[in-house]
C-alpha cells in the first residue's frame, strides 16, 4: 500500500498507529475532520484582495484625516488615532457584516499610523526610536483586542520595517545582528508551540517573512557600503543562524538519537560548511525551504525559493573576484551540489530503499 | 456519499492539526508522519533540490565564463564548447528516461546553451541585427526541444523569449519605422499569450497531465488581462492623445473578462482564475469611479473618505460574489451524480 495515499481510517489501523491512539479518540478525529469540512478557512486569495483593498482605502483616510486637520498637526493625529483604535476594536467585536469587518481593518491600518506617527513626532530627537516602542506596544495590544488576520501580520512586519529604518538612521549596524537571533528565536518558539492555534498564524507567516527580509536587509547595507561590509561583519548572524538550522534539523529528524545516522553528520557538516562560506541569507533561505516541506506548506515553499534565489544572486555579484573567478566559482558551487546530493544517494538508510 | 475528509489521502497538514487539538499524542504523530512520510521522501525531496539548484549554478558558471572570456579565447574553441556542451546535455537527456527531472532539466539547459550561442554568434561576426532578432530566432531553434520536453517550465521559458521578441521588435522596428504605439503591441502580447493559455488547457483536456501545474494558467491569464488593462486604463483616464485603438483594446479587454470568466465558472471551474479577474475588474472600476470623483481638481477632504468608503464597498461587493461563486459551485460539484 502506497503510504501517500493512506486516508486517515487506515493510517488510524496501522499498526504502529493503532496502538498509540486510544479508541475513543479514534472517534473524536472522525467528528473533528467532519466539522471541519463544514467550517472551511477563507481562501487566501480573498485575504488577499480584502487586505490589498484595506491599505488603498486607508491611504485615501489618511488624507482626509490629513486635508481635516492638517498635515503637520500631531495632537490632531493623536486623537484621530486613537479614536480610530478603538472604532476598530468595537466595530470588529460587534458587527458580523463583511463591509463593517473591512471599515474596521481600515480604521485600525490607519489609526496604527495616525497614533503612532503622530505621538513619535511629538520627540524631535528620537522620534523612530520613540516609534518603535510605540508601534510595539499597540502592535501589542491590537493583536490581541483585534481579531483580523491581515492586521495581525502586517503589524509585526511594520515592527521590523521601523527597526530597519532607525539602524540606519542611528548607524547602529550592530544592532541588525540582535534583531536576527530575535527574530530566528520568534521563528523557533512559533514552529515549537504544542499547541499553535489561528491565533499565532499570522504572527508565524510574518516571522517567516521578516527573518530573511532582515537578514536581505543586512546585506543590501553591505553590498551598497553604506557601513562597513565586509563579509566579516556577517559572521555573528551567520553562528546564529547556523546553530539554529542545526537544532532545526535535529528536531525534525526526531530528536537527539538521530545525531549519529551517517546522512546528518553529512547534514550538519553542509551546514557548518555553508556557514563559514556562504552567506546567512543562504542559510535562512535553506531553513526556511525545509520548514515548507515538513509543515507541507506550497506558500513558505515558495517565499523560501524567491529568497534562496536572491541571496545566492547577491552574494556572487559582490564578491571581490573578476567575472572568471566569479563563474568558476558558481559552477563550482554547482558542482559541489551534485556532488552532496550523489553522496546523499548512498548515504540514504536502507530500510528507506527496501 | 461518501464523506470526502475521511476518503482524502491524509497529509502532514491534518496530522499536525490533529496534534494541535489534542487529538493525536506527539508519539502518535511521530510515527502517523514516519508512515506517510517516511525518510526516503525528504531523501527524495533533497536529492530534486539540490538537483534544480545545482543545474542552475552549473549553467549560471558556463554563461559567467563565456561573459568574461569573449576576447581570449579563439572564435572556433567558443563554438566548439558551446555546441559540445548542447549535444552533452542532449545525449544524456535521451539516455535518462524522458520523463524524469533530470532529463527535462537537461533539455531545459541545451536551450539555454542555444541562446548563448546565438549571443556568442552574433558578438563574433558583428552581424548588425536587431535584439529582437537574437531572441525570435532562439525560440525558433529551440522549438522542436520544447515540443518533446513535456516540461511546464521550458514552455514558459519559450514563451518569455517570444514576448521579449515582441517587446524588442516594437521597440526597434514597430515604433520608429511604422509609428506602431504601444497599444498595438499590447494587443499583440494579449493575443500571444491568449493562443498559449487557450493551447494549454486544450491540452490539459487532451491528458496532457504535465500541463496541470496550476501557476501556468495564473501567469498567462494575468498577463492578457495585464496587458489589456493598460490601454483600458489609459482610455479611462485620458491623458494625452489617444489612438483610436485603445478603445479596439478597452472592447478586448471587456471580450477577455467575459469570456475567461465563462469558461472558468462553468467549463473549466477554477477559483483562483475566478479571482484574478475579478480583482482585475476591481481595479478598472476603482480607476473609472476614481476618475470621475476627481476629475474636476478640486479636492476637499470628503472626496477622499467618500473614495475610501466605496474602495471598501467595492471590495466587499468582490469577496460576496467570490464566496458566492464558490458556494455554486460546490453545490454543483454535490448534485452531480457519481
Amino acid at each position: 500500500m502506497n503510504p501517500n495515499q493512506l486516508t486517515i481510517l487506515e493510517l488510524l489501523e496501522h499498526p504502529n498507529v493503532s496502538a498509540l491512539v486510544p479508541l475513543e479518540n479514534k472517534q473524536k478525529i472522525i467528528e473533528y475532520l467532519n466539522a471541519n469540512q463544514q467550517k472551511k478557512k477563507e481562501p487566501l486569495y480573498i485575504r488577499a484582495l480584502i487586505g490589498a483593498g484595506a491599505w488603498f482605502a486607508s491611504f485615501f483616510l489618511l488624507l482626509f484625516v490629513g486635508l481635516c486637520i492638517g498635515f503637520t498637526e500631531e495632537k490632531g493625529a493623536i486623537v484621530f488615532g486613537l479614536g480610530f483604535l478603538v472604532a476598530a476594536v468595537f466595530i470588529e467585536k460587534n458587527a458580523k457584516a463583511l463591509f463593517l469587518e473591512q471599515i474596521s481593518l481600515v480604521l485600525a491600518i490607519s489609526g496604527n499610523i495616525l497614533f503612532v506617527g503622530g505621538l513619535a513626532v511629538l520627540f524631535d530627537d528620537h522620534e523612530i526610536l520613540i516609534g518603535l516602542f510605540l508601534h510595539i506596544m499597540v502592535c501589542c495590544a491590537m493583536y490581541i483586542l483585534f481579531n483580523n488576520s491581515f492586521y495581525r501580520f502586517i503589524a509585526p512586519l511594520g515592527v521590523v520595517i521601523i527597526a530597519i529604518v532607525w539602524v540606519y538612521d542611528s548607524r547602529t549596524f550592530e544592532i541588525t545582528h540582535i534583531i536576527v537571533l530575535l527574530e530566528m528565536i520568534l521563528v523557533g518558539i512559533l514552529i515549537s508551540l504544542k499547541k499553535p492555534s489561528s491565533f499565532f498564524l499570522p504572527l508565524t507567516y510574518a516571522a517567516y517573512l521578516m527573518f530573511p527580509s532582515t537578514v536581505l536587509f543586512i546585506s543590501l547595507f553591505g553590498y551598497l557600503h553604506i557601513y562597513n561590509g565586509s563579509w566579516g561583519n556577517m559572521w555573528n548572524s551567520s553562528v546564529f543562524i547556523c546553530c539554529g538550522l542545526i537544532w532545526l534539523f535535529i528536531k525534525l529528524a526526531g530528536g537527539n538519537k538521530k545525531i549519529k545516522e551517517p546522512w546528518m553528520i553529512l547534514l550538519v557538516i553542509s551546514t557548518i560548511a555553508l556557514g563559514a562560506f556562504s552567506t546567512p541569507g543562504i542559510l535562512v533561505a535553506i531553513g526556511l525551504l525545509v520548514l515548507g516541506y515538513a509543515f507541507d506548506d506550497r506558500l513558505l515553499t515558495m517565499i523560501s525559493y524567491a529568497f534562496l534565489i536572491t541571496f545566492l544572486i547577491l552574494f556572487y555579484y559582490s564578491l571581490s573576484a573578476n567575472l572568471l573567478e566569479k563563474s568558476l566559482m558558481i559552477a563550482g558551487s554547482g558542482f559541489l551540489l551534485l556532488l552532496v546530493r550523489w553522496i546523499a544517494s548512498r548515504c540514504e538508510p536502507k530500510e528507506s530503499l527496501t | 456519499m461518501a464523506d470526502p475528509n475521511i476518503d482524502k489521502p491524509v497529509d502532514i497538514k491534518t496530522l499536525r492539526k490533529l496534534l494541535q487539538e489534542g487529538l493525536l499524542s506527539e508519539e502518535a504523530f511521530l510515527e502517523a508522519s514516519k508512515i506517510i512520510r517516511p525518510i526516503s521522501n525528504w531523501f527524495a525531496w533533497a536529492k530534486k533540490t539540490l538537483l534544480l539548484v545545482g543545474c542552475g549554478l552549473v549553467l549560471s558558471g558556463v554563461i559567467f565564463f563565456f561573459a568574461f572570456n569573449w576576447a581570449a579565447m579563439g572564435k572556433f574553441f567558443k563554438f566548439f564548447l558551446i555546441e559540445f556542451g548542447i549535444i552533452v546535455c542532449l545525449i544524456f537527456s535521451y539516455i535518462k528516461d524522458n520523463k524524469s527531472l533530470t532529463s527535462k532539466i537537461l533539455l531545459l539547459s541545451a536551450s539555454v546553451f542555444v541562446g548563448v550561442l546565438l549571443a556568442v554568434y552574433g558578438q563574433t561576426y558583428q552581424t548588425g541585427a536587431d535584439a529582437f532578432g537574437l531572441f525570435i530566432g532562439w525560440a525558433g531553434l529551440i522549438f522542436g526541444f520544447v515540443l518533446v520536453s513535456e516540461f511546464a517550465a521550458l514552455w514558459l521559458i519559450w514563451l518569455i523569449l517570444l514576448n521579449t521578441g515582441l517587446i524588442l521588435y516594437w521597440q526597434q522596428v514597430g515604433q520608429f519605422s511604422f509609428s506602431l504605439s504601444y497599444e498595438y503591441l499590447c494587443l499583440s502580447l494579449a493575443i500571444l499569450n491568449g493562443i498559449a493559455l487557450t493551447l494549454r488547457e486544450i491540452g490539459l483536456q487532451k491528458g496532457l497531465i504535465w500541463l496541470e501545474g496550476k501557476w501556468l494558467r495564473s501567469v498567462l491569464l494575468i498577463t492578457i488581462l495585464v496587458n489589456l488593462s493598460i490601454p483600458t486604463i489609459d482610455v479611462i483616464v485620458d491623458i494625452g492623445y489617444r489612438q483610436e485603438v485603445s478603445s479596439l483594446l478597452s472592447l478586448a479587454w471587456l471580450a477577455a473578462i467575459g469570456g475567461s470568466f465563462y469558461c472558468y465558472r462553468y467549463k473549466l471551474r477554477d477559483m483562483i482564475s475566478i479571482a484574478t479577474i475579478v480583482m482585475n475588474v476591481c481595479v478598472i472600476l476603482l480607476v473609472f469611479i476614481g476618475k470621475i470623483m476627481f476629475s474636476n481638481n478640486y479636492w476637499e477632504g470628503g472626496i477622499f473618505l467618500s473614495y475610501s468608503i466605496i474602495i471598501v464597498g467595492v471590495i466587499t461587493g468582490a469577496v460576496f460574489l467570490l464566496k458566492f461563486i464558490a458556494r455554486s459551485m460546490e453545490n454543483e460539484e454535490k448534485e452531480v451524480p457519481k
